[in-house]
């Protein structure tokens, strides 16, 4: 018998979010069909028309108003793309209405927002995968030398990922705002907040390879952007963690500027255990390319229209072996298989859930200067 | 001037490092605390530090290990000089004691951190000075300590000797996160510096290459050094290591210069107790960051 396709609606091209580079996966995947873009109605015009582009150039209808779109019954799978602030409100949504999730990175805001989905996801028997964090080459390296036993007990892991983007420049200290920002206020036209957005990434390699964290302690205070720096908006962080039988994880996450390293920046990990000691590159195994016109014609300066690329990237001076380096495509694979087999991704809302709540405490640590235990209590 | 007579303390598992010392300095005495053993010495293993001892020569320890305290004393009180390749866990009666020996006998005695003395250690701090660099924003190392608590100790000190230096700013917290598992030690030394720059250093109980993985971030840019490619690697039957050439160990280029200054009657930098005393305080920490399984602040230098 032939396998089922599953009809996809593409929730938003929200500037900050992936949805333009699911769409691929999407089309390229013999069981996935996108079937329509949708979105709030009371969105920026700016948004609502970008939107509707995306729609014209995959040929599918463009709805306005997601009550709409999910009625749709073609509809199997919603791509939640979103602002985060929004997002855990049109989750449910999707969830109540029988709708599987592929959901870009964040949940919601607040962990409140995140426990709601977790909830409400749980309760309507759907599938749902944040595929972002752990299905890349990083994490399948850093679990199969675990899994193997040849570090023996693992004891700890430190991990960095730095984006190689965006155009550093002189910061004025009669300008900068002294105060980090609070964890809640995420976005901004200009800036994403760096540890949240690319932090995110190296806390899902702990969580791979750790037991569930019990103690947070934070550190974001040095700037490389005046947008950042003017706010109190980090645009790097780090995190030093300990987990439930007392494993460290130590780790950073930020956006350094272009021309810093040869494959875009840093993603490593360093996996320590009672035998060994690992090294992990998420760009590794790779071919070097080094070819004298491509280096020479080299442009490094951010387009003008995406100055903290988040678009765009530098050239990278060769390629990633891995057919599937950033782990999409595996992500995919493990929600369809999920569906199928009536069981949960690999990572799904509980995961992100807790992965938020690392977050909150590692920005709470950094706020006040001290170490913070988890589980959060609720008023924290 | 007769030559020095030149003794070595080290635990089996500083093999490789006794060997390329070996290679570049003539050795006379070798002590290995403990009933494991260096393989294929390079000069007769002594049973013991005292068979080691005489006036004007010099002991080098090389590791930490559960008498070193009494040895150094034995050592320094039978005249010979003592160089201790990492600080001591004395209180203040015992450092000033010990000084008290050395001063009186005229010896030399050092102990503490290495100087940073590696290659990559002086291009590094060479870079960071340069204009291009910017400002410091992070720094990330990853060593070895080997096995216990003592020489995950040494290791940490060393780590946040050099740490210090690269990030050029007056640090302002410190929080030491450790765990065991029988005789390995894993710990991650979070170094925040007043200007905002973060340091996250690791000791792990086993790393590939003498030399440390480092990155330093700095507003301008990434110096970076892999210790896979610290050393030409070599493939055999027994498996894959890396080969380092003898001055990759800073405890070589650290020796042939003590060695050299105390042939020249030239004085070597004294212990001081602050110095002593702080180290002290992370081996406090260490421990009772174990005993609690959470990191512990560290009061600074």
């Amino acid at each position: 018998m032939p396998l089922s396709t599953f009809g996809v609606l593409l929730v938003s091209f929200s500037k900050h979010s992936h949805q333009r580079s699911f769409v691929p996966l999407y089309q390229r995947h013999p069981r996935t069909q996108i079937v329509a873009v949708a979105d709030a109605t009371d969105i920026d015009p700016e948004l609502e028309s970008l939107n509707r582009q995306w729609a014209n150039q995959l040929g599918v209808p463009y709805i306005s108003g997601i009550d709409q779109a999910l009625a749709l019954a073609e509809v199997d799978i919603v791509s939640m793309g979103h602002e985060i602030e929004r997002r855990a409100e049109l989750i449910l949504c999707a969830a109540a209405a029988g709708k599987h999730l592929w959901i870009d990175k964040f949940m919601g805001a607040t962990l409140a927002e995140c426990e709601a989905v977790v909830s409400g996801v749980e309760s309507a028997g759907i599938r749902a995968i944040v595929p972002s964090f752990t299905y890349g080459e990083l994490a399948r390296q850093s679990r199969a030398l675990i899994d193997s036993g040849s570090l023996g007990e693992i004891l700890g892991v430190h991990v960095d990922v730095m984006f190689s983007k965006g155009w550093p420049r002189p910061i004025e200290d009669d300008t900068r705002n002294p105060t980090l920002l609070p964890s809640g206020r995420w976005k901004f036209p200009d800036l994403k907040r760096e540890l949240l957005t690319i932090g995110s990434y190296a806390i899902g390699i702990v969580q791979v390879c750790l037991k569930s964290i019990t103690h947070v302690w934070g550190r974001a205070g040095s700037f490389f952007f005046p947008e950042h720096a003017n706010r109190g908006a980090e645009d790097f962080g780090t995190l030093t963690l300990t987990d439930e039988r007392g494993c460290l994880a130590t780790l950073c996450g930020g956006r350094i500027g272009v021309a810093t390293h040869p494959y875009g920046g840093p993603s490593r990990a360093h996996l320590v255990g009672t035998e060994g000691t690992a090294v992990v590159d998420a760009k590794r195994p790779a071919l070097d390319i080094f070819l004298r016109p491509t280096i020479a014609a080299a442009n490094y300066l951010p387009p003008a229209e995406d100055p903290m690329q988040w678009a765009s990237g530098p050239p990278p001076l060769g390629t990633p072996l891995a057919p599937d380096p950033v782990g999409l495509w595996t992500g995919l694979e493990d929600l369809i298989a999920a569906i199928d087999e009536n069981r949960s991704p690999a990572y799904s809302v509980r995961q992100a859930r807790d992965m938020l709540e690392i977050l909150q405490a590692g920005y709470g640590s950094a706020l006040r200067g001290e170490g913070v235990a988890l589980p959060l209590g609720k008023d924290e | 001037m007769a030559r020095l007579r030149l003794s070595l303390i080290a635990s089996a598992s500083s093999g490789d490092l006794v060997h390329a010392i070996a290679s570049r300095i003539p050795i006379t005495g070798l002590y290995v605390p403990g009933r494991s053993r260096i393989k294929d010495p390079p000069v007769k293993l002594s049973p013991c530090v005292d068979s080691l001892l005489g006036k004007g020569d010099i002991c080098c320890f090389l590791s930490p290990y559960s008498a070193l305290k009494r040895d150094v004393e034995r050592a320094l009180g039978s005249g010979t000089h003592v160089l201790c390749a990492g600080p001591l866990p004395v209180n203040r009666t015992e450092f000033d004691s010990l000084c008290g020996i050395s001063q009186s006998r005229g010896l030399r005695f050092s102990c503490g951190p290495l100087p940073p003395h590696s290659l990559l250690f002086v291009k590094l701090l060479e870079q960071r000075r340069a204009s291009a660099f910017g400002r410091p924003v992070y720094l990330r190392w990853v060593s070895g300590g080997g096995d216990g608590l003592l020489p995950a100790w040494w290791a940490a000190c060393r780590a946040l000797a050099q740490a210090t230096e690269l990030l050029g700013e007056e640090i302002e917290e410190m929080r030491l996160a450790a765990v065991r598992r029988g005789s390995r030690h894993h710990l991650a030394l979070t170094v925040g510096a007043a200007g905002g720059a973060t340091a996250q250093l690791a000791i792990a109980p086993f790393h590939l290459s003498p030399v440390p993985d480092i990155s330093l971030l700095g507003t301008g840019g990434l110096l970076s050094s892999s210790s896979l490619s610290s050393a030409p690697p070599v493939a055999t039957r027994r498996g894959f290591h890396l080969h380092p050439s003898p001055q990759q160990w800073p405890e070589v280029v650290w020796l042939e210069e003590c060695i050299s200054g105390i042939s020249l009657g030239t004085p070597l930098p004294p212990p001081t107790w602050p110095s002593a005393a702080h180290h002290h305080t992370v081996l406090n920490a260490l421990r009772r960051a174990i005993r609690m399984g959470a990191p512990q602040p560290i009061p600074g230098p």
